[in-house]
């Protein structure tokens, strides 16, 4: 089973996936985008910002994501697959630029990732109350901090994303202790899709 | 031809005596200790990582039943204190040439690559099996465990932590663990395995110039959404 994490900063994913791969430690970790050797160089290239098009930057992404589907996802699919984000995000990300049109955003995403999609994603959402609690305390990486606008409108985009995609996504209340959402993950995992 | 087949004998001779004598030597010069530091996965990662390390292995140290297996562990990982069923500890056992790698240096980077003063857990991994423990085979070993836990201790009383809670025990038996849990780490380079060290050394290290703080860490950047910090929001946490 592939299912992927999703959630903005200081939502708990690492947390999470920690917890979750004691529970399935034959399970496959793995993350999007920079989860090949391939990502890496790409991901190299986006943060020198050497593209100028927008939609170049974005076919970069995209073969990211063509190449961890076909490298890391698909020859592990018979097994327990835990991804740190997925294509969500990534439609995410593309709608919140709104540089290209939704249904090409959908359509170019399904070539790039062969239609294989995680079966279930995890939203660990927050609400704007417990964000701002949790970047207010979050004190040691100020420079990491944003606005928690900007990152509610991310939260808001994985929900868009997940429903153009047609993916499953399954909303955890990440405020609760981390024990509490390890197991209200692990009930869905066990529960058949639909 | 009676000449040859003496030559040949000595000659056969002499490198059977050569490679006992090869491995007699390797054996006199090689000790094992094992370790346990909260989750194994990254302690054999530590480990594998240090010169003089002949292996490491992750597996089940100092519990008292039959044949222990990760599912196990897990399910014992909140007995009771006064349980008489007592639960294994997720450790690491190293196999070192002390010629290559003093255990001094083996067992003060133990100290440092953990939180000691956490009982049974580290960070988030709450549990016995993630309990803290030295289980030496040689009176050297135990001696130096004694000596620095005494020594670390004072470190972190003075950078105003806690107490350690780590057992120092000799070994009594190493179960290796299942064959997906070695190099683990290795298999599964985005596994997480999160660093809880206290961040105490044994020696200074040089110090780090602060980062640019102006609101003492409090600051909030709004960033315009770009590739830039696209990936930096998907990679800052």
């Amino acid at each position: 089973m592939y299912i992927a994490i999703e959630g903005i900063d200081t939502a708990g994913k690492s947390t999470q996936i920690s917890a979750l791969s004691k529970h399935f430690p034959e399970a496959v970790i793995t993350k999007e985008p920079g989860g090949t050797k391939i990502g890496r160089q790409i991901r190299e290239m986006v943060l020198s910002a050497c593209t100028k098009s927008k939609r170049a930057e974005f076919l970069l992404f995209l073969a990211d994501r063509a190449e961890h589907i076909q490298e890391v996802i698909e020859p592990n699919l018979d097994k327990m697959i835990i991804s740190d984000r997925s294509v969500i995000s990534g439609v995410a990300y593309a709608l919140i630029q709104g540089e290209i049109k939704e249904t090409a955003i959908v359509h170019l995403n399904r070539f790039a990732t062969g239609g294989v999609y995680p079966e279930k994603v995890f939203l660990l959402r927050l609400s704007k109350e417990e964000l701002e609690f949790r970047l207010s305390q979050k004190e040691l990486d100020g420079i990491e901090l944003r606005g928690s606008e900007y990152l509610l409108n991310i939260q808001d985009a994985i929900i868009e994303a997940a429903k153009l995609l047609n993916i499953e996504l399954i909303e955890v209340d990440a405020t609760g202790s981390i024990e509490d959402i390890t197991n209200e993950i692990l009930v869905n995992i066990n529960t058949p899709q639909g | 031809m009676k000449a040859t087949i003496t030559k040949l004998i000595i000659l056969l001779l002499t490198t059977l005596s050569m490679g006992v004598g090869s491995v007699l030597l390797a054996d006199k010069n090689t000790e094992t200790i094992v370790f346990a530091a909260g989750c194994f996965w990254g302690v054999e990662k530590h480990f594998d990582n240090i010169q003089g390390v002949l292996s490491a292995k992750s597996g089940y140290v100092d519990g008292n039943f039959a044949n222990p297996t990760y599912k196990n562990v897990l399910k014992y990982r909140y007995l009771p204190k006064d349980s008489k069923l007592i639960n294994y500890a997720e450790g690491v056992e190293v196999v070192y040439d002390k010629t290559k790698v003093s255990p001094e240096l083996l067992i003060k980077s133990f100290w440092e690559l953990h939180d000691p003063t956490q009982t049974d857990g580290q960070g988030n991994d709450i549990g016995n099996n993630y309990r803290s423990g030295i289980y030496f085979t040689t009176q050297q070993q135990k001696k130096i465990a004694f000596e620095t836990k005494k020594l670390y201790q004072k470190l972190l009383t003075k950078a105003g932590l806690g107490t350690i809670t780590t057992e120092i025990k000799p070994l009594v038996k190493f179960y290796d663990a299942e064959e997906y849990h070695q190099d683990y780490l290795k298999k599964n380079p985005f596994g997480y395995c999160p660093n809880h060290a206290t961040g105490v050394k044994f020696e200074k290290s040089k110090e780090k110039t602060a980062s640019i703080q102006p609101l003492g860490g409090k600051e909030i950047l709004v960033i315009k959404m770009d590739s830039k910090s696209f990936y930096k929001t998907l990679e800052s946490f």
